[in-house]
């Protein structure tokens, strides 16, 4: 084997992701499956580790409609939690599409579509076409809020909205 | 927010849509069959109940079923979340799907914590 092609064989198997087999394709996934987990319970401690918004904040709230208010608080958190698990989560879509590339076996191919199954429902693009019939102006001026640029529990807050 | 109880609660045809999407994401695993004691949160998330079943969830109810979301995976629990979610959008439900909603999305004081 030449130089080049040790080389380009070395690097092939320190960047690649694709496991060479059946055991190996389930491990790596299970390894994926683990650290987007998780990143789930690190965005969520995050979200349960903040305060509700301020009163100034609450009360800028309060000036839009109710139904509005509804869509941005809980799709602007769905969106910041979705960002704040995206690295893991597209480390483990990544994987999955290498899987399926491969011949895997019966039991590893089942995992994979319950895995998909979780990972693909519709709800992301629900979540964002509500989010954009919201007037421009209205995200605009509460998205460059700092309190909306991190995850955060949109129902609770709406909740503090709904006290006066 | 508090496990206070919903009586005589009427699930439309979105929730029960939005019940059928968790029930089929978690299908593969059956972690919820797992989990989830038998009791009325069992038959609303496993069972298939006819249109016009109302339901009465005791406070008690709340409290076991925020026991099995931490008991289940947190993907499962994710995609449970993520359809209360999008139920919660929705501008016509009634006070009480509306509280339903809340209490799967966010279980409820001092459970979840």
């Amino acid at each position: 084997m030449s130089w080049l092609t040790r080389t380009a064989v070395w690097i092939c198997a320190a960047v690649s992701v694709t496991p060479a087999t059946a055991s190996e394709a389930r491990t790596h996934l299970e390894e994926r499956v683990e650290a987007y987990e998780q990143a789930i319970e690190r965005c969520e401690q995050q979200v349960r580790g903040r305060a509700l918004p301020g009163d100034a904040l609450l009360e800028q709230l309060r000036q839009y409609e109710l139904k509005q208010v509804r869509v941005f608080l809980i799709a602007r958190a769905q969106q910041l939690e979705s960002q704040c698990e995206r690295p893991e989560l597209t480390e483990l879509s990544y994987a999955i599409g290498m899987l399926k590339r491969l011949d895997l076996s019966e039991k590893t191919a089942e995992r994979v579509k319950a895995v998909e199954d979780l990972l693909y429902t519709p709800s992301p693009w629900r979540f964002r076409e509500r989010y954009e019939s919201l007037p421009e102006s209205m995200r605009k001026a509460l998205e460059s809020e700092a309190y909306f640029q991190d995850p955060f529990d949109g129902v609770a807050t709406l909740e503090a909205t709904l006290e006066e | 927010m508090e496990c206070t109880p919903v009586r005589n609660l009427k699930l439309d045809s979105k929730d029960r849509e939005a019940l059928k999407t968790i029930r089929k994401a978690q299908r593969n695993g059956k972690m919820l069959e797992v989990v989830l004691p038998a009791g009325v949160m069992a038959s609303i998330f496993l069972g298939n109940n006819r249109a016009e079943a109302a339901f009465n969830i005791k406070s008690t109810d709340w409290v076991r079923f925020a026991k099995s979301m931490q008991a289940i995976g947190p993907m499962v629990r994710k995609t449970l979340i993520k359809v209360a979610r999008m139920q919660l959008l929705r501008d016509e439900l009634s006070p009480k799907q509306r509280q339903f909603w809340k209490k799967i999305e966010n279980g409820c004081e001092g459970v979840r914590q």
